[in-house]
């Protein structure tokens, strides 16, 4: 029974990915794709900059004086999942013995505003590992893309069954309307998370062996340059529990999502956003405050932050989040069998 | 023997229309029902209520089954066909036998690929690349290799050409049905079901107007062609529908004695499609 029940669940979650290949399966190995392709034309760019560069490396050798380094990268924060560039300057004025390392000096500048603040979990993170914190970039940008991704995926998986009326298909089949509406909520909290997971930490694979054939081609040891800055493993442990802990914070939006996917006659979109906008302007215009649109905010998805510990003060928060989320599932499995026609 | 259906007080309202009128339907396990009405005669929202897919007042019972509250465990025993093309468009064939051997514990995948094989259906085509025979074809295939109790079919050939409809009942007839089995078939193309039903049911505004044993159909019913003057003769007996025929008139009594009518002309028994239209026929003459 107990592998009839997985398997079961097997093929439900199977289901999804079939129906949702393209947004849950090829848009992150894609985006992965994309980034290492980047990141690659740049060792190639940065591997002529180094030729030019060549002639200054004879005068600063010939000098005995070596100068400081800054790399910097910037972020094109667009939703094919972004572009990396590598700029490598020299810092004007000698270095001292200890910025030689200049790897403390990676930085990267966000130029969209949704993007990640300077000191966000991700970066901060990386004052140990200072590589990883380039390679979280990646993540930022895979978890960005993730939420888009995940909120089409909501919005249209109660929908579009009932729309082309294959929901009378599902319907006889022998799978209870709680099955069906808790594999979409998983699908969105662990199954596609764990595939942009994956994809990125590929993509971060990737991209750490570029930076080592450019730190050799720089003539720099990149077993010391990249290899001893970067950890894997506490880069995968961020990824990991960060969504983890994410994923407790946004579940209720997402289940919030589902109903109205499951409730919508037209638009799911509408159905979502209006009501969250009406009822927020309304506390405004009626009460002056504003607790429902930050109550609200914080379960918002946050690229950014990859979570944290919830701060005892908003342990009510996440809890109260949970006990909406258990809610606004059943009203999406009741939505499903009472009011499916459109 | 026990009842495999049982409906009592079926009630079923939308906002301006009383769709289903308090249908009492009881069927045994070996029976063919047809359910035969006219658009909007609220077949559909009948079905779906013994499905369990909509709400409605009354009581049923389907396999000892409230289709309302145990919809997913009455599945395991109860297919249904609700309509043409309701398989999902995005799927290939190999994708749906997946799908329905992983959820389905009464699906017997070997015995499915065996139907698709006598068809066009090729494995790895998409649903949507399909034509809307071969959807039918499919469909059906999926639904025969599930040994079910009961199978629902909601106008489960309309739009097809007549040799996939005459193919689809012949195959459900030869391949699919035995004693142990119930099926439901609601369709307006009687003359092609009616030499498969053991009985039938004529619905009408939401009520149940006529429920039938095909066997006791020859008893019930009969037919008698009459021309000249034996015509007013015959209209003068209580019947329930008369149509002219060529040379004549075809008038369907009911329950009057054949010996009685055979002086006026041929006697048969009406088709399950004339004595629908006639009774239809008189009970719209009533409600005027």
């Amino acid at each position: 029974m107990a592998s009839n029940s997985s398997s079961r669940w097997f093929t439900l979650v199977q289901r999804e990915l079939q129906e949702y290949r393209v947004s849950l399966l090829w848009t992150p190995l894609l985006a992965a794709l994309a980034i290492c392709v980047l990141v690659l034309s740049s060792v190639l760019l940065a591997n002529r900059i180094a030729a030019v560069g060549q002639g200054f490396v004879a005068v600063i050798t010939q000098e005995e004086q070596i100068s400081g380094m800054n790399i910097s990268i910037q972020i094109d924060d667009d939703e094919d999942g972004g572009s990396l560039a590598y700029r490598i300057e020299r810092a004007e004025g000698a270095a001292s013995e200890e910025e030689w390392n200049f790897s403390r000096k990676w930085t990267f500048q966000p130029r969209a505003g949704n993007a990640a603040p300077a000191d966000s979990e991700v970066v901060s993170s990386g004052a140990a590992y200072p590589f990883n914190a380039v390679l979280g970039v990646i993540s930022v940008l895979m978890t960005l893309l993730l939420l888009i991704v995940v909120v089409n995926y909501l919005l249209g998986c109660l929908f579009d069954d009932r729309r082309d009326r294959s929901i009378l298909f599902w319907k006889s089949m022998p799978v209870s309307e709680w099955e069906v509406v808790l594999t979409k909520l998983a699908v969105a909290l662990v199954v596609a998370p764990a595939i942009f997971i994956g994809a990125a930490l590929v993509a971060q694979l990737v991209c750490t062996g570029l930076s080592m054939v450019l730190m050799w081609r720089m003539d720099m040891d990149p077993g010391e340059q990249i290899l001893g800055n970067v950890h894997f493993g506490q880069l995968l442990l961020q990824q990991v529990s960060g969504w983890l802990f994410t994923a407790l914070w946004i579940a209720p939006f997402y289940a919030w999502l589902l109903l109205a996917s499951a409730a919508a006659r037209r638009s799911p979109f509408m159905t979502a956003a209006l009501p969250l906008v009406a009822i927020v302007l309304a506390e405004e215009l009626v009460f002056g405050s504003d607790y429902l649109r930050s109550a609200i905010t914080r379960h918002l998805p946050d690229p950014t932050v990859s979570g944290s510990l919830p701060i005892p003060a908003d342990l009510t928060s996440l809890l109260l989040g949970l006990v909406c989320t258990a809610v606004l599932v059943a009203g999406a499995v009741w939505l499903r069998r009472h009011r499916w026609e459109i | 023997m026990s009842r495999v259906i049982e409906a009592r007080g079926l009630s079923r309202r939308f906002a301006q229309v009383q769709a289903v009128d308090g249908v009492d339907l009881g069927l045994n396990a070996g029976t063919v029902l047809g359910l035969i009405g006219p658009n909007g005669a609220g077949k559909t929202t009948l079905l779906r209520a013994l499905l369990g897919l909509t709400d409605c007042d009354g009581e049923v019972q389907v396999l000892g089954l409230d289709p309302r509250r145990e919809h997913a465990r009455l599945m395991e025993q109860v297919c249904f066909i609700a309509d043409t093309a309701v398989l999902p468009r995005w799927m290939s064939v190999l994708q749906l036998l997946d799908y329905v051997s992983g959820i389905h514990p009464r699906f017997d995948r070997a015995q499915a690929e065996h139907f698709l094989a006598n068809t066009e259906v090729g494995m790895k085509r998409k649903v949507a690349e399909l034509s809307k025979g071969m959807t039918v074809q499919l469909h059906l295939a999926l639904v025969m290799a599930i040994d079910a109790r009961v199978l629902i079919l909601d106008e489960p050939t309309l739009g097809l050409d007549i040799l996939f409809r005459k193919r689809f009942y012949e195959q459900l007839l030869n391949d699919y049905f035995d004693d142990e089995r119930t099926i439901i078939i609601s369709t307006h193309q009687v003359e092609e079901v009616q030499n498969i039903l053991t009985e039938v049911v004529f619905m009408h505004r939401g009520r149940s107007i006529l429920h039938k044993d095909m066997a006791s159909f020859d008893e019930t019913f009969s037919e008698v062609h009459v021309v000249g003057e034996a015509t007013t003769r015959a209209e003068a007996i209580p019947h329930i529908g008369s149509r002219p025929i060529l040379g004549g008139r075809a008038i369907i009594y009911e329950g009057v004695d054949r010996a009685l009518l055979a002086p006026l002309g041929q006697v048969r028994t009406p088709s399950v499609s004339d004595l629908f239209v006639a009774k239809i026929g008189g009970e719209a003459n009533h409600g005027q």
